[in-house]
């Protein structure tokens, strides 16, 4: 496989994604106490109440909603309230992923960019320009949206989460960076 | 600009870090120029500027097609290009130099350069499997562009290790040439503070939907990217540049208003990836 330089990991990881991994007894478990709905809306019927490290099961997902079953019941949860568990994991079982090598085949061995390969790198100025004249008119991207039948929606930016919503483990060694940046950064 | 320019290279450490502070805390000051007297030496950083901006660019470009070149795919390129293009003609910055890139690596891993340039590794493409899901990915990248925040790292570096000698950022400099695409490099390999990717995110998640893109796609793609670990040279620099992918996924359904949910649907042309990504 020509390819990829560094093949069989990235086969490894299609292959993952193909096979897919077993949903269940991954460690999956809801992450709040929350309701198992009927469906995926806030406002369906409420099958189970269920407690923070219940194991689930997930089936499939639906929007930003997770179709799950949880101590013999089937039902819908916010995908923002179960925990998917450590490690390699989570949905990827749940649709094919793609092993082949496809269309996307180049000339040359690929190159890898890891930290290492990116600062030994010599600058490629002419690639760069190169990049430039790839680009598209709005006029061009604008017909092919048409033709794709994509409809623009008016929505607003979301506004930053309080520090105590974010994700649990968000905060790193990196992760301190100051919230006058964010409030700053809008246009 | 006097001779003083010539000092703030040898400034002690302390000088650095605290400047570092300084712009840290003060976005807008370093957006609209900052002056220091440090004990004699000024120091001076000019305002920011679309020139400027497009140099750097340039620069963060061209190291990374340094390590990977353009995939010679003119089909697959416009294909991402109307993609990318659909993407950030939703966001603050239509009028912006942008342009996409598919560059031939094994590396999972997508970038932004500042100004509009947008990269984004075969490998990566891949493991997607909808133009909804490349959109996410493409999205995200146009809300750090939008929001500069590479720019401004690599602004506020060029500060700490040059001082006011490089008052604008030229390729041309002689002499600097070199030395700045190393120090974008570093930056690069360190990525942004966490908070600017989780940014990122909410952005980009909007921009798709605004696109007419499944709202719900890049929390998709982190579902995908939750397989790929650190040990892996296909997600070394991704994973240490970024917070986790399940971090990832978990904070942006937090934050997902009823608009977003309604806009969580397939489009009519997501199998559309299928005809140029096989």
């Amino acid at each position: 496989m020509k390819f990829f330089g560094n093949a069989f990991l990235t086969q490894a990881l299609a292959l993952t994604l193909l096979l897919g991994l077993p949903v269940s007894g991954m460690g999956q478990t809801v992450s709040v106490q929350t309701e198992l709905r009927a469906s995926a809306d806030t406002a369906a019927k409420v099958v189970k109440s269920l407690e923070p490290k219940t194991p689930v099961k997930v089936l499939q997902r639906q929007g930003f909603w997770l179709e799950v079953e949880a101590q013999g019941a089937k039902g819908w949860l916010k995908g923002s309230t179960v925990d998917m568990g450590s490690g390699p994991k989570g949905l990827s079982g749940l649709d094919t992923g793609r092993s082949g090598k496809g269309n996307i085949v180049s000339t040359s061995a690929a190159r890898g960019l890891s930290p290492k390969e990116l600062v030994a790198a010599k600058p490629d100025f002419q690639q760069a320009d190169q990049l430039q004249g790839l680009a598209v008119t709005p006029k061009a991207s604008e017909e092919f949206a048409a033709k794709g039948g994509l409809q623009a929606r008016k929505l607003a930016l979301l506004s930053p989460p309080a520090a105590a919503q974010s994700a649990k483990g968000s905060s790193s060694k990196k992760g301190k960076k100051s919230d006058k940046d964010e409030d700053d950064d809008g246009e | 600009m006097g001779s003083k320019q010539q000092r703030p290279i040898s400034l002690g450490l302390q000088v650095c870090a605290a400047l570092g502070a300084v712009c840290a805390l003060a976005g807008s000051v370093c957006a609209q120029g900052i002056s220091l007297d440090m004990g004699g030496a000024t120091l001076k950083m000019e305002p920011e500027s679309a020139q400027e901006e497009l140099a750097v660019g340039r620069l963060v470009a061209g190291q990374i097609l340094g390590a990977a070149k353009l995939l010679p795919n003119a089909e697959l390129q416009r294909y991402v290009n109307l993609v990318g293009r659909r993407v950030a003609d939703q966001s603050e910055r239509k009028d912006a130099a942008w342009a996409f890139g598919v560059i031939d690596s094994s590396a999972i891993n997508a970038f932004a350069g500042p100004g509009g340039k947008i990269l984004i590794t075969s490998a990566l493409l891949q493991i997607l499997e909808s133009e909804d899901e490349l959109a996410a990915v493409l999205a995200h990248e146009v809300a750090h562009v939008v929001r500069k925040h590479h720019y401004r790292v690599i602004r506020k570096q060029r500060m700490l290790e040059f001082g006011a000698q490089s008052v604008a950022i030229k390729e041309d400099s002689s002499g600097m040439s070199e030395k700045l695409s190393g120090m974008v490099a570093q930056v690069l390999a360190r990525g942004l503070d966490q908070s600017a990717e989780f940014e990122a995110d909410r952005d980009g998640m909007v921009y798709a939907a605004r696109a007419g893109y499944d709202a719900s796609a890049l929390i998709r793609v982190m579902e995908k990217l939750s397989a790929v670990t650190a040990k892996d040279p296909a997600g070394e620099l991704l994973l240490s540049t970024h917070p986790s992918a399940e971090n990832r996924r978990i904070t942006m359904a937090k934050q997902v208003n009823a608009d977003l949910e309604k806009a969580a649907t397939p489009s009519r042309s997501a199998a559309r990836y299928r005809q140029f990504v096989k």
